[in-house]
């Protein structure tokens, strides 16, 4: 077995017992929770739309998840897998292994790219059953068929693909900063800073955050500049922090 | 096999304006249980990091097994076990799950989980999640952790640390017959000479960055010098006279002046001289130092 597969297996072993790894299904979990209670308490207002439903229950599913909960999961789940190692500075222990740098610091930088990987599939699927069973107790409800799951699976790995940039900066970030609060709270200041500039074509296509939400833009060529940009600057970022990383010093 | 499994030459580090290790040279002899003496903040932890690769030397080499830590850092700490400071333990893990992550990241047969934990003592407590053991039972699992893979080398930073008496001694045992009942050369640091002096057969001792001592014991006791002691009131004005009598005499705590040993003759004119300038002389006694005060004087700034 390789020695990348090795240390990825022993970082996906650290996850047992941990908060990071419910977080995989309660942040999805909360939207689709949200939807679903959406649609049941207002029947009478989905109804008279007249309308297939599965338009606005895929547009409200991945923009609550690109622009608000996507951005903040992703900070949240790096903290908390980069504190395994921050508190009682694990990385002494770790860094003396005989394990090359560049092998640890990708392995922890593939787990919360899986995540977002279960967790936006968990979504597609939770989103798709929630029109199956509302349509089923509020016939109303217009869900027809053909179910569009191509159309579902489709955002979500885009989304997946657009938020590659944001998990690698705050990949870098959380192994960087030694606190939560410092890391989280970096996430938690860029979230903000999207909503702002979401909508700006000059700076919201710049800045990373809001690269997962601007996929709901729709204009010619943008989805393909959004994906060019998160992975070449995810490329970027990886490089960079495994360099960094690969000359840090235990004190 | 080389004869040490440790060689510094010339071992630097500086943390800013701050020398922490100055010039060490350590040799430390394969099959031998060496003891790293210094009091706290003597730079043994920042030697052992350096020994690890954790942190980068400002000037001097490090050779473990013969290659240098700088070009062989993975195959040398494929064949090191370490405990630096406290273990560092997943605490939602259990023991034997603490145990294959090592086992993963060291390439180590996850079968040799069973006698690591045996040598340890911790075989029935294996299955049980780390935050519910106590600090000796993390200690000794952090030397498990150490000891997976058969290493040649273990480096055990204040091993004892927090440790109640009956767990320091179980960890001296432990340690004790590393060499002799698995062949495991041990690198220990301590703070304390009595703990080191029952299970090292090496020591070097280190205060300010600088090495002090490096040897056994035994060699350590045979550098023992006899004193001469003498009870008095003012010490400090007494040892300054005879300073300038030209007897090299110190002034120690309890009202005692030491000097070197000395005849009989230098000894009655000493106290003649102190007695005929009004000092009260209650004792005059000869002194063999024990290892803790020879520990002590070579690691007090001077």
């Amino acid at each position: 077995m390789s020695i990348f597969l090795r240390t990825l297996l022993a970082e996906l072993l650290k996850l047992r017992r941990t908060l990071a790894f419910w977080l995989v299904f309660l942040a999805p979990g909360l939207i689709l929770a949200l939807e679903f209670l959406m649609f049941h308490e207002r029947v009478d207002f989905f109804a008279n739309k007249h309308q297939p439903l599965w338009d606005i229950l895929h547009r409200n599913s991945f923009s609550l998840w690109g622009v608000l909960m996507l951005p903040l999961y992703v900070t949240l789940q790096t903290a908390l897998l980069a504190g395994l190692e921050h508190t009682e500075d694990r990385w002494r222990s770790l860094l003396a292994m005989p394990v090359p740098r560049w092998a640890i610091y990708w392995s922890k930088l593939v787990i919360p790219c899986l995540m977002v990987v279960i967790s936006s599939l968990f979504l597609t699927g939770g989103a798709l059953l929630n029109g199956v069973v509302l349509r089923s107790i509020q016939p109303r409800l217009l869900f027809p068929d053909p179910i569009p799951w191509d159309l579902f699976l489709r955002d979500a790995w885009l989304t997946i693909v657009a938020s590659l940039l944001i998990v690698t900066i705050h990949h870098f970030v959380s192994l960087r900063l030694r606190t939560f609060a410092a890391s989280t709270g970096v996430g938690v200041c860029a979230t903000i800073i999207s909503f702002i500039l979401v909508n700006s074509d000059k700076y919201g296509r710049l800045w990373p955050w809001c690269l997962p939400a601007r996929l709901l833009v729709t204009k010619p060529g943008i989805t393909h500049d959004v994906l060019v940009y998160s992975v070449v600057g995810a490329l970027v970022v990886s490089l960079a922090g495994t360099w960094e990383f690969s000359r840090r010093e235990i004190r | 096999m080389h004869d040490m499994v440790i060689e510094t030459s010339g071992l630097s580090r500086r943390f800013g304006d701050r020398l922490v290790v100055d010039s060490l040279s350590l040799q430390v002899p394969a099959g031998s249980v060496f003891g790293f003496l210094g009091p706290n903040g003597a730079g043994k932890t920042t030697t052992i990091r350096l020994l690890l690769g954790l942190l980068r030397t400002n000037s001097g080499t490090i050779r473990i097994f013969g290659e240098s830590i700088t070009t062989h850092r993975l195959p040398v700490l494929a064949r090191i076990g370490a405990l630096v400071e406290a273990p560092s333990l997943y605490p939602h893990l259990t023991g034997t799950e603490n145990l294959r992550h090592a086992c993963l990241l060291k390439r180590v047969d996850p079968k040799d989980i069973d006698r690591v934990l045996r040598i340890v003592n911790l075989s029935s407590d294996g299955g049980r999640q780390v935050k519910t053991y106590s600090l000796g039972m993390k200690q000794r699992l952090g030397l498990a952790l150490a000891l997976l893979g058969r290493p040649e080398l273990i480096i055990l930073d204040e091993p004892t640390n927090g440790l109640d008496p009956a767990g320091i001694q179980e960890m001296r045992h432990l340690l004790r017959d590393m060499p002799v009942s698995h062949g495991i050369s041990v690198f220990l640091s301590s703070h304390l000479l009595t703990e080191v002096d029952q299970m090292a057969s090496h020591i070097g001792i280190i205060a300010a960055g600088r090495l002090q001592f490096q040897g056994s014991p035994d060699e350590l006791r045979a550098r023992r010098q006899s004193s001469l002691r003498i009870g008095l009131d003012r010490p400090e004005i007494a040892a300054e006279l005879l300073r300038q009598q030209g007897w090299p005499a110190v002034a120690r705590e309890q009202n005692l002046v030491e000097l070197p040993a000395m005849d009989q003759d230098s000894t009655v004119r000493i106290n003649r001289f102190l007695v005929e300038r009004g000092f009260g002389v209650h004792l005059i006694s000869g002194h063999q130092p024990t290892l803790e005060e020879m520990f002590f004087d070579l690691t007090q700034p001077a």
